[in-house]
């Protein structure tokens, strides 16, 4: 009787959980439809996103801005996130895999990076060589990817708008 | 190799443990020294920070704590169910692949193959060899469990038999691997059936479970063994620590979308997960409140022991991280502004590090003369508790300090409103600013960080001198 109490039950909470926690979200927000924002992403951007995950940007960088709007003159949601651009939305990443919301922000949110710089020159510049264009930032050169890598990285940031 | 001696397979896990936990430490002291100095050993691709963070994150949680767990339940089971452990030979099979995989787990980090997901960063080959580890060790201890020789099932069997089943599961689910594999994106080969905000939703499922329903409940389990074998008295209450096991096994599973507070996610999720987490102090209060009662007029056991020692701070870590997690990072007004910020690594830090690291110490220091026939040298025993508590305090204090400061400053904001075209200008201050008032919170870290990578090289000279004190 006992065994068969700690293996039903273990088993059976755990089981309810996993379908309020995993089953139901992937039902709701699985493979959801684009919209205007979604983030598209060229076959070379695609290969710059590769490159954003197996370098580990996302350790340090989010890409979520959370929400917030100007109401009488005063923030309200997340007054940290007001100078970041338009809250995201979960249709933006219908086309991420994996996701990259990150959860830290060593160095600062990417959801709009595309939007704030549009340019290509600096961007590969400041992956070359932070410090060179940013002054006081502490993060990593990537000089050790090549030209075409650093490329296809930033056609990646680029897409982020 | 694959001796058939008895407790071998225990004493083995346990060493390989704190010799990952050296490694794995000591990768972590490289990463916070490369937050001073970016270009550090920069120009080498796996050496970047990038490369190595994951190698110090997964090193400490599969490394070091789950083969220290998996040695002390192979210890510790056995007696509970008045047996001996089903296959030895198993059991030390079971640590050189285990040691196989880490080994390669941390190499192919090095090599850049990561999954992109964290705490599952490995690829699926790896997923597969880890699952395929827990299978191992399901095997050889409910074939233990099979041949017991007790009716009654105390706390610890419940928690760590339970803990067992749910992790393989947990960790399946965390890494797609219960679906057709999909690759995209050539260069990492990544797997996941899962895209956009529902991939981050399993993500934290994932993560959150496999802290709570194996670091954690294995962790209570040693707890509960290990602290009647201490004090020298029964438990305060079998009856509350059943309730806790059930609370714990119904309430944690809910709780991974608190990681996403005002994320993309749906709110009903998020709304679910605080709910949950303010649970969790229910069956918190039962392992906190059955350890106080038990050790009452005991407490003087601090300064004989080291076991006793690192399980009491152990305890005490383990009820302050509890408490942090659900009344801080788990509200939305308090993780607004604490979230994305260092507030949240150090109660990682504090949940690892401190209570179930100590946990494993005080489980080692108990086991260790039964394993070996050798103490461990007193002042050894010392210096490394002190050491290592030092530089945890040093360490935390920086962490929570740097995240109030950056938090703040982030979250300071003015907006102006011109009433002629109804726009709003908002300005903040410079996130570059932010990042260098963080250098001297990065300094402490890096100055406790290595305290504590110390101590542990100090304590695994110190297992290693008893050994071959043994032969």
């Amino acid at each position: 009787m006992t065994p068969r109490l700690l293996i039903g039950g273990a088993l059976g909470l755990f089981g309810l959980a996993v379908f309020f926690t995993v089953a139901l979200p992937y039902v709701q927000t699985n493979d959801l439809p684009a919209w205007e924002h979604t983030y598209r992403y060229s076959e070379k951007a695609l290969r710059g996103r590769a490159i954003y995950v197996r370098e580990g940007c996302w350790y340090c960088h989010t890409q979520q801005v959370r929400p917030w709007k100007v109401v009488d003159g005063r923030i309200e949601g997340v007054a940290a996130d007001a100078d970041l651009g338009r809250p995201s939305d979960p249709r933006d990443f219908a086309n991420d895999r994996p996701h990259v919301l990150g959860t830290e922000r060593t160095g600062p949110d990417l959801a709009h990076v595309g939007s704030r710089q549009s340019s290509k020159e600096w961007h590969i510049k400041h992956l070359k060589d932070p410090r060179e264009v940013s002054d006081g930032s502490i993060m990593p050169s990537f000089a050790y990817l090549s030209d075409e890598e650093l490329d296809d990285l930033a056609d990646y940031l680029m897409a982020l708008e | 190799m694959l001796s058939d001696k008895k407790d071998s397979a225990s004493e083995r896990f346990l060493l390989s443990a704190v010799a990952w936990l050296c490694l794995s430490t000591s990768i972590g002291a490289m990463v916070a020294l490369k937050f001073l100095f970016p270009e550090w050993l920069g120009s080498i691709s796996w050496l970047s920070f990038g490369r190595l963070r994951p190698v110090h994150t997964n090193g400490v949680l599969f490394g070091w704590l789950s083969m220290a767990y998996v040695g002390a339940m192979f210890y510790i089971l056995p007696r509970l169910l008045g047996t001996e452990l089903w296959s030895q030979r198993l059991g030390n099979l079971t640590c050189w692949l285990w040691n196989a995989t880490i080994l390669l787990g941390a190499l192919t980090l090095a090599l850049g193959l990561n999954q992109g997901v964290e705490y599952a960063e490995l690829i699926w080959p790896l997923d597969l060899a880890v699952a395929g580890l827990f299978v191992l060790v399901n095997w050889n201890l409910w074939a233990t469990f099979l041949a017991r020789s007790v009716d009654r099932l105390y706390i610890s069997i419940w928690y760590m038999f339970a803990s067992l089943l749910w992790t393989p599961l947990v960790y399946a689910i965390g890494n797609g691997m219960l679906f057709p594999v999909t690759y995209t994106g050539g260069l990492a080969s990544i797997a996941t059936p899962y895209s956009g905000v529902n991939h981050a939703a399993v993500n934290w499922f994932y993560g959150h479970n496999v802290i709570g329903l194996w670091f954690t409940t294995v962790g209570v389990g040693i707890v509960y063994y290990l602290l009647p074998k201490i004090s020298g008295k029964p438990i305060h209450s079998h009856r509350l620590g059943m309730i806790g096991f059930w609370t714990i096994a119904f309430v944690y599973v809910w709780t991974g979308q608190h990681h996403l507070l005002y994320g993309p996610g749906p709110d009903w999720l998020e709304t679910v997960s605080i709910v949950f987490s303010i649970s969790l102090l229910i069956p918190v209060w039962t392992v906190v409140y059955n350890f106080w009662r038990t050790l009452e007029g005991r407490w003087s056991l601090f300064f004989e022991q080291p076991s006793a020692k690192f399980l009491i701070l152990g305890v005490w870590w383990y009820f302050l991280t509890c408490l942090q997690g659900p009344l801080t990072n788990a509200i939305r007004p308090i993780s607004k502004v604490l979230h994305f910020t260092n507030w949240v690594v150090g109660h990682a830090h504090l949940a690892l590090l401190g209570a179930f690291t100590y946990i494993c110490f005080s489980a080692i220091y108990y086991l260790w003369p039964r394993l070996t026939g050798r103490e461990v040298g007193a002042a050894a025993a010392k210096r490394h508790f002190w050491l290592t508590t030092l530089g945890l305090i040093i360490f935390m204090v920086s962490l929570w300090a740097g995240g109030l400061v950056q938090g703040t400053v982030w979250s300071y904001k003015t907006v102006d409103v011109d009433f002629a075209t109804d726009q709003a200008a908002i300005t903040g201050i410079p996130f570059l600013k932010s990042v260098e008032m963080m250098l001297p919170y990065y300094w402490l870290r890096l100055a406790g960080g290595l305290m504590i990578v110390l101590a542990q090289w100090d304590f695994l000279a110190a297992l290693l001198r008893s050994r071959r004190a043994r032969a």
